[in-house]
């Protein structure tokens, strides 16, 4: 028969599973006859403390309520930008539409269809705000990111009116020369280029509060498992905790994955 | 306002995706702009990430040295929540880590980190000194 031989690895997991069993069992004594302080009364500190951390978890829950008003408030700005850029493209249909005729009473019809739509424009840019804040209006959001406050995203609007950053002027002359029209469709060109990069702006903006949003939810649910723990908590029993952690994501797939997620990141080079 | 940097003959860091090594004489760097920087003092390597606290300021850094730090946070809250359930003690640390990470000032979030390894190492000595502490006792 032959022997079965350990690893240097093995053998001191096992050696800290014996230990950790040890610490156990010093644990389960001490509680058994009584000697442990064991009540809120007996161990004022922690007691507080899981009750800060009930406290915390609505902070953050709080701080989650602005942050889902904020990306609603983001979407509704990107939602009108989308609804915009429709009405631009529309009325560079309507400029090259006059392109094509020296009519010039077509040319007016056309160039009054031009004037209707940059009025609804600037109705659209006024309607697309929620909660009171308008980031087409150039109203600007700040949604808090941390508790402490000193972590915030400042959202700048714009005024997407086309008296303001859209600089559509109304048709000249109802668009009887070909300059008049070229005019507006020189306007309408610049416009659409700046309402592609405001929605640029705003989505990856969007793309930071979301970011945010799931890791505060994360901490939140972390929170709520901690404070139910922690009213047990005593630094022998956390110290064998530790231990007993420490062994077993030892052999947990977390540091497989772990070393695998280095693989990828400059810390390869790093051996 | 850059970083200095002052660099031992031999001595490594990481810049951005890269590493620098410094040639056989001492060196000194003005660094500025928005990478991510790691001295070789404060680098972990996934083998010397042997604890809990140790595994955590190892994800940290990974997010901090990584393009797409989002891709750790699974690994990061699955090691806090372990960790804080094995340790409820730890919660300071660990939502000061948070919140350093969620107001994106990685660096800092290392430093708790550090922070936090050290208050694992003086639990894990009274673990492990404990026991035979009350034997000598008896």
């Amino acid at each position: 028969m032959s022997d079965i031989v350990l690893s240097s690895g093995v053998r001191s997991n096992l050696l800290q599973l014996q230990q950790t069993s040890d610490l156990i069992t010093s644990t389960q004594t001490k509680l058994a006859t009584g000697k442990r302080v064991n009540s809120a009364l007996d161990n004022p500190i922690n007691y507080f403390t899981a009750q800060g951390l009930t406290v915390r978890a609505n902070d953050l829950s709080a701080l989650l309520d602005t942050m889902s008003t904020g990306i609603n408030t983001i979407q509704a700005a990107n939602n009108g930008i989308t609804a915009i850029t429709k009405l631009v493209q529309s009325a560079q249909s309507l400029v090259s539409q006059a392109n094509q005729t020296t009519d010039t009473t077509v040319r007016a019809t056309l160039s009054a269809q031009f004037d209707s739509l940059r009025a609804q424009i600037d109705q659209l840019s006024g309607d697309s705000g929620i909660n009171g804040v308008n980031l087409l209006a150039n109203n600007s959001l700040t949604i808090t990111l941390n508790e402490t406050g000193s972590s915030n995203v400042v959202i700048s609007g714009f005024d997407d009116t086309t008296a303001g950053a859209l600089t559509l002027s109304a048709s000249t002359n109802s668009w009887a020369s070909s300059a008049d029209i070229s005019a507006s469709g020189t306007e309408l060109a610049a416009s659409l280029v700046s309402l592609r990069a405001q929605s640029q702006a705003l989505s990856s903006n969007l793309q930071t509060v979301q970011i945010r949003q799931d890791f505060t939810k994360a901490m939140i649910n972390t929170l709520n498992t901690g404070a139910d723990g922690l009213t047990l908590a005593d630094s022998n029993e956390e110290g064998a905790n530790l231990l007993a952690l420490q062994t077993r994501q030892q052999l947990s797939t977390t540091a497989l994955s772990l070393a695998s997620q280095a693989d990828q990141n400059v810390l390869k080079l790093f051996q | 306002m850059g970083l200095k940097v002052e660099l031992k003959p031999g001595e490594r860091f990481i810049l951005g995706d890269c590493i620098v090594t410094n040639g056989d004489q001492r060196t000194r760097l003005l660094i500025e702009g928005q990478s991510p920087i790691l001295r070789e003092k404060d680098i972990m390597t996934a083998e010397q990430a042997d604890s809990p606290a140790k595994r955590i300021y190892f994800v940290v850094q990974l997010m901090y040295t990584s393009r797409d730090p989002v891709a750790h946070h699974e690994t990061y809250f699955t090691l806090m929540r372990e960790l804080v359930q094995a340790v409820p003690s730890t919660w300071p640390h660990i939502e000061a880590i948070s919140n350093h990470i969620m107001a994106g000032e990685m660096y800092k979030a290392l430093k708790r980190a550090k922070n936090l390894i050290a208050y694992e190492k003086d639990l894990l000595d009274k673990a492990t000194r404990g026991p035979k502490l009350k034997l000598a006792a008896t």
